[in-house]
């Protein structure tokens, strides 16, 4: 007998796709009222994923000096002027412009050795986002889509996966859902707080309907002359539609009941709010939100001015994150929802002649809290100048698995690409299991 | 997959630019001679459009004036196959249809009836053109006595300018959607240049063999010449080129034997990266400034100093600065005091480079490279692809810091292989020649299997760019039949299209897939349209006109401001929520919610529907007051046909209820552009 296993490598190679295996199954199902313990296998799949849990990614885009961050020299020629201050556990010193987040240290856990060799923006934050090197004729997924997949409830109103920042699309090497296709693919909010593009209804909501009525009388005869898949397909993803826009869940992106104080914490900010709107996702049950700091009050590409720079950018991050992590204590959801502060790279420890500093992949920090990581903790170390790690590197798998045991997601899980060649969530890797507790 | 890279480095460019020879390398003088001996002519293109296959062979014939692409002998199998007579498209596709047929009996499977005028008419438009019909395209048709209207029609939208303007964009997304290279500052720009290109070619029915050529052989600016674009697209990666020239020219998808061997194919790791090694002379550098967004890119070949024996590689470069250093400092050094300043290095004759190289080896960071730092340069951290080497280096997957086994470039189709240590073209244009030899049929097949898929709704192989010796076709003997017949046209794209509209296959009426039906090609399938397509079809029941292109852009200020007004177009904007990958399998493309979204809800488009101010609606609302007859007009402009007795009764229903004939019309509008019908080709 077949595993399952290899049943799915058979669906993807294309001569039995994955929609019309689930559709006999369906079709069986409801024939006989009952279904074998294979199909059970294949549909219960979804009501064994792990419920509740998310992630938060906040994207530092431009790549974030850790000497300006979490990882400050004070006192060394490489440190420059930035000072460190004490954090709300003794022993941790962040850089001087994180008064917020060094508040909210006792669950922050810090890695101060992440260490990777892609220096170059587009590819590493493709790397930094999918777990791999962008390659010829294959998308990889964002590591945030894979876990939606496997974790994100199938009936849901909200999109499984929010993107949130300037430029949609067209930001700067944005990274979506690859060969994992549409289910998880990014929903884009480009500016938090109100109610996203085409989601607000062009006519009062009784005339919607009643063209919705008309357009599901006139889609009968296309179904009859030969489009009945089509159009079964069709008025599934409308109907999908339909409730998403009718939803209460929509106020999800308003904040119309946030009380002046709450907004006041993450701070009036694009990116505060966008902080702010992860929580109420995550809150609605949205497995995978993206912000992302970016644009002229958020670009960490210092090569000019480094230190004016990072202390304006931290200026909006700072409250923000902090708020973030302690809002999401407050409320109870912390323990199920996972935030990870990154960028793609660090920054030399040289300080070149513009008073900046440029890529450095092979020493960085990232900072992650909740979802069960033990905080108060720094993991690894850099060396005195800040220019190599001295202990417990951190690699890109090794990071990324981290993040799926956390979220008790199954890293070595295959996807299958679309022409059938199978790819784990994480290749390779070993979990920092010191974070996790 | 995480992939051993070997370390690439900047430093080779320096040796192009004339930094080199100061290392002690070059014994023939500045290495700036390492252009291509024989930079390629440029391809005259013609622009007068062809009106049958007769013309396209005095293309054909006139492309012989100018000097060949890629020396006499390379032309010679394509001029040879080309001489061959095409044969009639209506013959070929009786026969295809008799071989289908057949093997559709034999399996007890029924076909579809043939379907109407209307049907076939927007099909075709569509398929050919981008666009569905107009309304008195639509009555002329329907009204044309002669029995050859369909394949007369086939030619006339051929030869119109939509044709190659809408294929322009089939190939872009083709392209774009697989791009490694993801800086916008570089791509844009690139696949701007490569989509007037490929028009180009289509618009003169160039033979796919010469197009694909072109594009495994091109040199140049990325602004100005668009066959770079495949090449720029993957970042001039060998192996990632490999990989794309595998898939979109022999439909092998090779890449699973980059880091071991095929797991269930019996392709080898080594034959991939043998393939790769057809590539590693290329060089791409740029153009401009650094920081400037709009950054040009130019492909050149890269020729590694001669006279160490075993070429240079990216690394002997370093390497010979750390051995002797005192020739580099005395190259740059200006005031004589031994060492390199900032200053100095600014002087250099590309500063760009040699600053990446200052701040690498300035270890003590005091703004002064000595003869003691560059003994000690370190390697560059930063991978950068696409600097050019002499040769192509197989990474050791166990030891992925290993220098890697250096592979001569052998074609895995044939074991054919050029020989050791060529120039770049050499290398290019041998597998060229190899690729699009008439004896290699997976050239034809790809091509033949691409075109009939995106057609049909269905191809013989799916996903249609995994095909190769390792698959199993459906219908085999109808590809065999296309595809040699396609070779013996001389690659004639045009006469492909004409084939394939002329079967009957192409020309049944619809039906939804049977999932236990083993055999295609029974009935036409539903697919969605692609993002242009469906944009052309609300531009033309909306009636909304598309900004003019805009003209090449001179400097920096006007070539940024050129690429943001690209970016935020409205066709830009429309297909980042609807393109999908056109390699992509149809079943696996499915509706999105924003684009449910965006057609439901968007403001403008809403606005356009609108039965008031000055919009196609309202022009047909004047025109027929009778509402039957209104209803009538606006199913031939949204769905190229009438609307059937029981639509026609509900819309006069919705009418009736309604009550209020402009709202209940805009409805009726806003449903018919929302229906499935409207959203696919069938």
């Amino acid at each position: 007998m077949p595993s399952f296993q290899q049943l799915e490598i058979t669906t993807g190679r294309g001569q039995v796709t994955r929609r019309h295996f689930l559709r006999n199954i369906t079709a069986g199902a409801l024939a006989t009222g009952t279904l074998n313990f294979r199909e059970l296998c294949a549909l219960g799949a979804g009501a064994l994923q792990k419920q509740g849990m998310s992630l938060i990614l906040l994207w530092m885009q431009g790549g974030p000096s850790q000497f300006e961050t979490f990882d400050p020299k004070p006192g060394t020629a490489t440190g420059g002027p930035t000072e460190a201050i004490e954090t709300a556990v003794p022993g941790i010193r962040i850089a001087q412009w994180w008064e917020r987040t060094a508040q909210q240290m006792q669950d922050i856990a810090l890695i101060r050795s992440m260490t990777n060799k892609e220096g170059e923006h587009a590819r590493a934050t493709y790397q930094m986002h999918t777990g791999y090197l962008p390659t010829g004729a294959l998308r990889h997924p964002s590591l945030g889509c894979s876990i939606a997949k496997e974790l994100a409830p199938a009936d849901h109103n909200l999109p499984a996966v929010v993107s949130i920042g300037p430029g949609g699309r067209n930001a700067a090497q944005f990274v979506g859902s690859g060969f994992l296709g549409v289910d998880v693919d990014p929903f884009i909010v480009d500016t938090p707080g109100s109610i996203p593009r085409n989601v607000g209804l062009a006519t009062p909501s009784p005339r919607f309907e009643r063209r919705l009525g008309l357009l599901g009388e006139l889609e009968n005869d296309f179904a009859a002359r030969g489009g009945e898949v089509a159009v079964a397909d069709h008025r599934q993803l409308y109907e999908k539609t339909r409730r998403l826009v009718q939803s209460s869940d929509v106020q999800t992106f308003e904040f119309r009941d946030e009380s002046p104080q709450t907004k006041a914490q993450y701070g009036d900010s694009d990116f505060g709010r966008g902080c702010l709107l992860a929580r109420r996702l995550v809150e609605a049950g949205v497995t995978f939100v993206e912000v992302r700091s970016t644009g002229p009050n958020g670009n960490w590409d210092t090569h000019r001015d480094n230190f004016t720079q990072v202390a304006t950018n931290a200026k909006v991050v700072d409250p923000a994150f902090a708020a973030l992590v302690a809002d999401l204590k407050q409320r109870g959801l912390l323990s199920r929802t996972l935030v990870v502060w990154m960028g793609e790279f660090g920054r030399t420890p040289r300080i070149n002649p513009n008073t900046g500093r440029d890529h450095y992949p092979r020493v960085f920090s990232a900072a992650v809290a909740g979802a069960g990581i033990r905080g108060g903790q720094v993991i690894g170390e850099s060396t005195a100048d800040g220019s190599a790690v001295k202990s417990d590197p951190v690699t890109a798998p090794d990071f990324f698995t981290t993040l799926c045991k956390a979220l008790k997601v199954d890293s070595t899980k295959e996807n299958l690409s679309p022409i059938g060649r199978p790819l784990k969530i994480v290749d390779g890797g070993n979990p920092v299991d010191k974070l996790l507790g | 997959m995480d992939r051993a890279r070997l370390p690439q480095i900047f430093a080779i460019t320096m040796l192009v630019i004339g930094l080199g020879p100061a290392a002690g390398y070059s014994a023939e003088g500045p290495a700036s001679q390492a252009t291509p001996k024989k930079p390629r002519p440029q391809q005259a293109v013609r622009e007068k459009r062809v009106q049958n296959r007769m013309l396209r062979q005095s293309v054909a014939v006139a492309d012989k004036t100018t000097p060949a692409v890629s020396g006499d002998q390379t032309k010679s199998e394509a001029e040879n196959s080309a001489k061959r007579e095409a044969a009639d498209p209506a013959q070929v596709a009786a026969r295809v249809d008799k071989l289908i047929t057949a093997e559709l009996q034999q399996a007890g499977i029924d076909v579809a009836p043939i379907c109407n005028d209307e049907t076939f008419l927007r099909r075709v438009s569509l398929d050919i053109a981008g666009v569905p019909p107009s309304v008195s395209e639509l009555t002329l048709f329907a009204l044309d006595p002669s029995s050859q209207k369909r394949s007369a029609a086939v030619g006339r939208l051929l030869t119109s300018g939509s044709y190659a303007r809408n294929w322009s964009r089939y190939w872009h997304d083709v392209v774009a959607t697989r791009a490694t290279e993801t800086r916008p500052q570089f791509l844009i720009p690139s696949l701007a240049a490569f989509d007037q290109w490929i028009e180009k070619q289509l618009a003169a029915n160039r033979p796919w063999n010469e197009i694909a050529t072109d594009l495994m052989t091109a040199t140049g600016d990325s602004r100005t010449e668009g066959q770079t674009a495949l090449i720029i697209s993957q970042r001039a990666e060998p192996d990632d080129i490999a990989t794309e020239v595998s898939r979109l020219f022999l439909g092998i998808q090779l890449q699973c034997a980059n880091c071991h061997d095929h797991p269930t194919d019996s392709w080898k790791r080594e034959q991939f990266h043998s393939l790769a090694a057809f590539f590693p002379r290329i060089q791409v550098r740029p153009k401009g400034e650094l920081q400037s967004r709009t950054q040009s890119l130019e492909l050149v070949s890269f020729t590694p100093p001669s006279g160490n024996g075993r070429g240079g590689r990216p690394g002997d470069f370093l390497r010979g600065i750390r051995e002797n250093p005192s020739l580099f400092i005395r190259r740059l050094d200006k005031n004589g005091d031994r060492q390199v300043s900032r200053e100095e290095v600014q002087q250099a004759p590309n500063p760009q480079q040699a600053e990446r190289l200052f701040d690498l080896g300035d270890s003590n960071k005091d703004g002064l490279l000595t003869a003691d730092e560059l003994k000690k340069l370190p390697d560059p951290p930063m991978n950068l692809p696409g600097r050019g080497a002499a040769e192509y280096l197989m990474p050791d997957p166990q030891e992925p810091n290993s220098t890697g086994q250096k592979l001569d470039p052998v074609f895995f189709l044939g074991g054919v292989s050029p020989g050791s240590g060529l120039p770049d073209l050499d290398r290019r244009q041998s597998l060229a020649r190899y690729v699009t030899a008439p004896t290699n049929p997976w050239f034809a097949k790809a091509f033949v299997n691409r075109i009939w898929a995106t057609l049909v709704g269905e191809g013989f192989y799916m996903p249609i760019d995994d095909i190769g010796p390792e698959r199993t076709a459906r219908h085999a003997a109808a590809l065999e039949e296309l595809s040699r017949e396609f070779i013996a046209s001389g690659y004639d794209i045009a006469w492909l299209f004409q084939t394939i509209t002329g079967t009957a296959t192409y020309q049944r009426q619809t039906r939804p897939r049977d999932p236990n039906q083993s055999l295609p090609f029974a009935a036409a399938i539903p697919t969605r349209l692609r993002a242009d397509l469906l944009y052309d079809s609300l531009a033309h029941v909306l009636g909304f006109q598309e900004p003019e292109p805009v003209a090449e852009a001179e400097g920096e200020m006007m070539q940024a401001a050129q690429m943001i007004r690209r970016q935020n177009s409205p066709r830009a904007v429309f297909h980042q929520t609807f393109a999908f990958d056109p390699s992509t399998t149809p079943d696996e493309i499915n509706g999105t919610i924003p684009q449910a979204l965006l057609l439901m809800n968007n403001a403008e488009i809403n606005r356009l529907m609108r039965a008031s101010g000055n919009t196609r609606l309202r022009q047909i609302l004047d025109k027929f007051p009778d509402n039957t007859a209104a209803i009538r007009e606006l199913f031939l402009l949204v769905h190229s046909r009438e609307p059937s007795a029981h639509e026609a009764a509900t819309c006069r229903d919705y009418l009736d209820r309604v009550s209020n004939r402009q709202e209940a019309f805009e409805d009726v509008l806003w449903s018919l552009l929302n229906s499935t019908e409207f959203q696919t080709k069938h």
